[in-house]
């Protein structure tokens, strides 16, 4: 029996080579655009991650300056404090919180962390800090980016600083698609999945349509189930495994030459070897699991009376 | 194979009945002709019979026990003891003589002998077409291929669909003999008014869906 099924499995794959190739080469665009992708969402996150590593902005005071209010930053009304002076170091420094006390930055100057303490005005204005770093490594990468950019266009809106220093600004607007578009990324990465989904399954029905044929005659013949269906399953996981390596050398390769163009200004990150066989796993469970339903659903169908 | 037919009806989509109201009885190793004029419903009757088509009501009872076209299994079991002969042959096109004559020995996965094969090719006389490719043959020669997949699955019931209508007269007399010597239930149908009159033991009549008489 399966000496059987393995010749009809080789002879599916032999006898049509033309039609072979172009599956193989179908599954390989298949999987390119899943490999792509999460190659892709990959290195976004590291690339966020690394890039927002020890992430801060400087804001450089108007000389003039005591209060700061920020509105509207990120649905939340953010005040900053009047400025305070450091027990420790003798040094100043300023607090960002929310209208309810809610402490969510700190905004220390010179890096030190204190007590702070209220001063009068003529204290203040002897203290007044003119520059306020503000560290973000408590918040997640993609939030810091838009709080950042939000902080430097309400400060320089308001004219009560000189000049906000912010590392990466063009990047703001990738973080708040990210961000604030989440559902809408959501949706189109389930579209473009869906869309593989329902390619493989095309493809899946145009090969098994191909052995019809076959397909009622072995039924004419009173042939099991299983011997139908298995070289049909293998065949698929075959051409689809292929597919998945043609994907995957193609991938390397362009991989390689991104590394060496550009590997010195971008730190791109490829798949581990787990990450890989959980891919690899992930992609012939599809097409296995698809076939195999596929030539159910072709063998439960009356096919021989159309 | 003893089958018999009870009420069967059997329609497709759109107006037509291909079979009204069937009833048949066929006895164990009969040799049954029928006859009608082409859409009459003998291919529907078949199709039936040999359990590739659902009757849309009815019973086929096979050997006193009632055909369940529910079943996969019970159905290729079925089909596993019929030979069916095509008017179009079903044969693979991609494969050769010999490769489309052995396919029903693998139907349940373990193929029996391959010695029955020699003895069929000898009987028809088709030796010299083993190794040749299915579209390399004429229309004639895939009838006898056809008739050698049949053979060798050492069917009880033979059902023919106008098994000489390709062939010459004297190869339609050959496996018209190797038909007569089949020694199990045989169901044909033919226009060949000659080979009715010399081969039919009961001729059934068959018109627009009705069996008019046995």
């Amino acid at each position: 029996m399966i000496k059987f099924m393995y010749s009809e499995f080789s002879r599916n794959v032999s006898a049509y080579p033309w039609r072979s190739i172009s599956f193989i080469l179908s599954f390989s665009c298949t999987y390119f655009i899943l490999i792509f992708s999460s190659f892709g969402i990959k290195n976004l996150f590291y690339f966020f991650e690394n890039a927002t590593s020890g992430y801060e902005i400087m804001i450089i005071l108007n000389p003039n300056t005591s209060e700061l209010e920020i509105e509207k930053m990120n649905d939340e009304i953010l005040k900053i404090s009047k400025p305070s002076i450091s027990l420790v170091s003798n040094k100043p420094y300023v607090t960002l919180k929310t209208l309810n006390s809610e402490e969510v930055f700190k905004y220390m100057v010179d890096g030190e962390k204190s007590k702070s303490i209220e001063l009068s005005n003529e204290d203040i204005k002897a203290y007044v800090p003119k520059v306020i770093k503000i560290n973000f490594d408590s918040i997640s990468s993609f939030k810091k980016i838009i709080l950042a950019s939000k902080i430097k266009n309400e400060f320089l809106s308001k004219n009560k600083v000189t000049d906000v220093a912010i590392p990466y600004p063009y990047l703001h607007r990738v973080a708040e698609i990210y961000v604030e578009n989440r559902f809408g990324l959501f949706l189109l990465m389930s579209t473009l999945y869906f869309s593989v989904f329902i390619l493989l399954y095309l493809l899946l029905t145009l090969s098994l349509k191909e052995h019809k044929q076959k397909i009622n005659l072995f039924r004419i013949l009173g042939y099991k189930k299983n011997i139908i269906r298995w070289p049909l399953i293998l065949e698929g996981t075959f051409l689809s495994l292929a597919g998945f390596i043609f994907a995957m050398s193609a991938m390397y390769s362009v991989y390689l030459q991104l590394v060496e163009n550009y590997g010195a200004e971008v730190n791109l990150k490829f798949f581990s070897l787990f990450e890989f066989s959980m891919h690899l796993i992930l992609c012939v469970s599809i097409v296995f699991f698809l076939t195999t339903l596929l030539t159910q659903k072709i063998i439960s169908d009356d096919f021989i009376e159309n | 194979m003893q089958i018999e037919l009870k009420h069967i009806y059997k329609t497709f989509p759109g107006p037509t009945k291909a079979l009204i109201d069937a009833n048949l009885k066929i006895k164990s190793k009969e040799k049954v002709f029928i006859s009608g004029q082409s859409g009459a419903g003998k291919t529907t009757l078949f199709g039936v019979i040999a359990g590739l088509l659902i009757p849309t009501s009815g019973h086929v009872i096979v050997n006193d026990k009632q055909l369940d076209f529910e079943s996969y299994s019970n159905l290729s079991a079925h089909r596993r003891k019929v030979g069916v002969i095509f008017q179009d042959f079903k044969l693979l096109s991609d494969r050769s003589v010999y490769e489309n004559v052995t396919l029903p020995l693998y139907a349940t996965g373990k193929p029996e002998s391959l010695k029955e094969v020699d003895f069929v090719f000898d009987s028809l006389g088709i030796n010299h077409l083993r190794n040749k490719q299915i579209q390399t043959l004429s229309g004639g020669q895939k009838q006898q291929v056809a008739i050698a997949r049949t053979l060798v699955q050492k069917p009880d019931l033979i059902i023919a669909d106008e098994p000489t209508g390709n062939l010459d007269q004297k190869t339609s007399f050959l496996v018209m003999d190797i038909f007569a010597e089949f020694n199990n239930t045989l169901i044909i149908a033919s226009h060949n008014e000659e080979i009715i009159k010399r081969y039919s033991q009961r001729t059934i009549y068959i018109q627009e869906g009705k069996i008019l008489n046995d």
